[in-house]
């Protein structure tokens, strides 16, 4: 082989894609170096496509013990020099430097982003020493047409005011991350005696804050008595439910008051108010919108579903999903997309009703992103057989697609005013008079449809009953995993890449449990000790405005130094008044710690006793693991249930919905997790028997 | 260093820690509500408080602490 041009991807597969796109016969030939694939495709020269693991360059500190703080100096290292688990990225770096000294043309090819532009800087710098003269390819699908226009029209050079952003997140993160880390945990230590990872972070703290500070006006909460009027009527044989004009009362007196005026009375239509609207398309999905859709429509948490789109966008389904986009400019060629999908028998009515339309306009949202679209389908099909779960998000993605050219819905609203005894009752109806985008989109909207009969002013209407309902008010909602990124999202904290690790890292770190975020002791005191000693590392404020920074840096209107600078000056103080503190900081911990250890235990309410909570425990004759009430000490309860004896068991925090009892969920090597009942006799479980049984008598029969 | 006389955490004022404050704040304002709502005596309000589903944890531990007071 002579001299060629050496593409670096992102992953693998990317790389897999790309040489596929270039190669004359879409066959590159795969060879393999200790291990590490790369792709050689002939095309008008020689080219080798090889992919970089994520990063394999990472910041790292200089010289220093491992508790050592503060610490300031760092530089950018291997990352098998630094993790532990990181090994196997060595023979990558090697395999790319052995590649670029053939090599007479370089060329970056990572997703373009911030991660992208770095994890390709990194290589082609570090690896190869060739950063200053390496082109770049931009691209949003990873589909034939798009990569051969990216690889004929490359960028003459790297984009370093993206780089210079994206080392400057890291640096910044890293600094913050590795310096309050080691003051808590050394705080911990000192007053303990003993050592545990307590972490937190530029973005970590602020979001763990906003679930505390929920946490606390939850358990501070003293809910108010109000009432709901309604009143059951009879129209043409059918019975109706109409609410009362005052949709809350906060008197008792006052609701007994209007159902005694109106018990036993007979009803008057005195208005119909009938109101036609019209309802817009959807916009286009940028990453945010897709995980909130996701996650209420599916249940997918926000990693989740970041995770399977990326796997769309590797398989040239979708365009790139890391976008904060919702616009979709017509060179992404609307026409070719919906063509592509019409191929596919789901889709090929839909499509081809928007096809035969004379002009495609698709609905767009505000949001900006100078480097990628929205998120759309590339109007592939899928090689590989879906997944379930990826054959969801593709449905939703093509089907959102689609409803952005669609017409705006028209829907009715109808009133009754129903005059009961001169107070007023309403009963509300409504309908979907033309489907219009809602056709392309309907397994995933949701419209209840009330229709009301065809009723007449000065209709006489029967009271069949008259009702006062006792309410609550509630306390504010818990934060799930998706109101969380949203929250973040609107407060300007973290990117659209980072969000939802982090918020798999306060899990990871214990410092919150269940879906409906729950924060642990050891969260609430982490919060607090920052809280108190280090304001400025769990505010909104500090964070935003370093974001703000780093977004000056990619617009080329700041240094990435002087950034660095001003964070390494706010940091030092903060790290002062840590470390003059540590005692009692450490205290406050370590009772943090204690008392989360037990709470980590918990399953739930104990159903048979009602005041004692199931617990994880183990037998001190046989050393199984099983679950007791705490009560059994006491004496006054011997509920208790066997647990599977290998693999990990965690609390889920919800009920079983058939008895109510306490769920777990298993985690075990080499199966798919599974959420298990406690009650040894749940009906659920006994169906499953049968159902077992009955598939074995059939096996053995036939 | 005063302690919270319900958790024995360190304390904002005589007697509570900030959440047991902020709890006994909210049950003092919202006293007002259920007197309109339901013409409710302390200790009946106090008792609804204790039973209700709604109630925060800490609500409900300083308003457990006033109903032993009251008896």
């Amino acid at each position: 082989m002579g001299k060629y041009t050496l593409i670096v991807a992102e992953k693998p597969t990317a790389a897999e894609r790309i040489a596929k796109a270039l190669d004359k016969k879409s066959k590159p030939k795969v060879h393999k170096e200790k291990g590490v694939p790369y792709f050689v495709a002939e095309r008008d020269k020689t080219i080798v496509v090889v992919s970089a693991l994520g990063h394999l360059y990472t910041v790292a500190k200089g010289k220093g013990g491992r508790s050592h703080y503060p610490i300031f100096k760092f530089e950018w290292a291997p990352r098998y020099l630094v993790e532990k688990g990181a090994q196997r990225t060595k023979v990558w770096i090697e395999t790319i430097s052995n590649l670029a000294l053939n090599a007479d043309v370089f060329i970056d090819a990572c997703d373009y982003d911030i991660e992208g532009s770095l994890i390709g800087y990194s290589i082609l710098n570090y690896a190869c020493g060739k950063a200053d003269v390496a082109k770049r390819m931009k691209y949003s699908t990873l589909t034939k047409t798009e990569l051969e226009q990216a690889y004929n029209h490359p960028l003459p050079a790297l984009d370093f005011s993206l780089i210079e952003a994206g080392k400057a997140r890291h640096e910044v993160d890293w600094l913050y991350g590795i310096n309050l880390s080691r003051a808590l945990t050394s705080a911990f230590k000192r007053a303990s005696g003993r050592y545990a990872t307590l972490s937190t972070g530029r973005v970590q703290g602020p979001a763990l804050r906003f679930l505390v500070l929920r946490e606390d006006s939850i358990a501070c909460f003293v809910p108010t008595p109000y009432w709901i009027v309604k009143a059951q009527v009879e129209v043409q044989g059918k019975l109706y439910e109409a609410g009362y004009e005052k949709k809350t009362i906060e008197n008792k007196a006052e609701a007994d008051e209007i159902v005694g005026a109106c018990k036993g009375r007979t009803g008057e239509i005195a208005r119909i108010e009938e109101k036609t609207f019209r309802q817009n398309p959807p916009v286009p999905f940028d990453l945010g919108t897709l995980q909130n859709e996701a996650y209420r429509l599916f249940g997918y948490n926000p990693r989740r579903t970041t995770n399977l789109a990326e796997r769309l966008y590797l398989g040239a389904l979708i365009s790139y999903p890391r976008t904060s986009s919702q616009k979709l400019p017509p060179t992404i060629n609307y026409k070719s997309i919906l063509t592509g999908l019409h191929r596919k028998s789901t889709y090929s009515k839909l499509a081809s009703e928007l096809l035969r339309l004379e002009r495609l306009r698709p609905k767009e949202g505000k949001k900006e992103d100078s480097a990628h679209p929205a998120v759309y389908p590339t109007g592939n099909l899928p090689e590989r057989r879906l997944a379930v779960s990826e054959r969801k998000l593709w449905d939703l993605i093509v089907r959102r697609f689609m409803a952005v050219f669609g017409e705006p819905a028209t829907k009715q609203s109808v009133k009754v005013e129903i005059d009961l005894n001169d107070y007023r009752f309403f009963l509300s109806g409504r309908k979907v008079l033309k489907e219009g985008w809602i056709r392309f989109y309907k397994p995933y909207v949701r419209f209840d449809e009330v229709l009301l009969p065809d009723v007449e002013e000065d209709e006489k209407v029967k009271v069949k009953n008259v009702i006062c309902e006792d309410k609550f008010t509630k306390p504010p909602p818990r934060y799930n995993p998706n109101s969380l990124l949203k929250k973040m999202e609107t407060e300007g904290i973290g990117t659209k890449a980072t969000r939802a690790d982090i918020i798999q890292t306060l899990y990871n770190r214990k410092y919150i449990t269940q879906e409906s975020i729950r924060v642990t002791e050891l969260g609430k005191g982490v919060t607090e000790t920052l809280q108190k000693h280090a304001p400025t590392i769990v505010s909104v404020k500090l964070t935003r405005e370093l974001e703000e920074k780093m977004q000056r840096i990619q617009d080329n209107e700041e240094k990435r130094e002087n950034v660095l600078a001003e964070a390494i000056n706010r940091l030092k103080l903060v790290l002062e008044e840590l470390e003059s503190r540590e005692e009692t900081i450490g205290q406050v911990l370590s009772e943090a710690v204690r008392q989360s250890k037990p709470q980590e235990r918990i399953v739930g309410d104990c159903p048979t006793c009602e005041t004692g909570k199931l617990v994880i425990l183990r037998s001190r004759k046989t050393g199984k693991r099983f679950v007791g009430c705490t009560n059994y000490f006491k004496g006054s309860c011997k509920t208790s249930s066997p647990l599977p004896q290998r693999g990990t068991v965690k609390p889920t925090g919800r009920t079983c919905s058939v008895c109510d009892w306490p769920t777990v969920i298993v985690f075990m090597r080499g199966r798919r997790s599974w959420r298990l009942c406690l009650n040894p006799v749940c009906p659920r479980k006994e169906e499953r028997k049968k159902r077992v049984e009955m598939q074995n008598l059939r096996q053995r029969s036939r | 260093m005063l302690k919270c006389k319900i958790c024995g955490k360190e304390a904002v004022n005589k007697d509570h820690c900030a959440l047991h404050d902020k709890a006994h704040q909210n049950l003092m304002e919202q006293f007002e509500t259920w007197i309109k709502a339901l013409d409710i005596s302390w200790k009946d309000y106090l008792n609804e408080i204790v039973k209700n589903p709604f109630t925060g944890t800490k609500a409900k531990e300083v308003a457990e602490t006033l109903l032993s007071k009251e008896q």
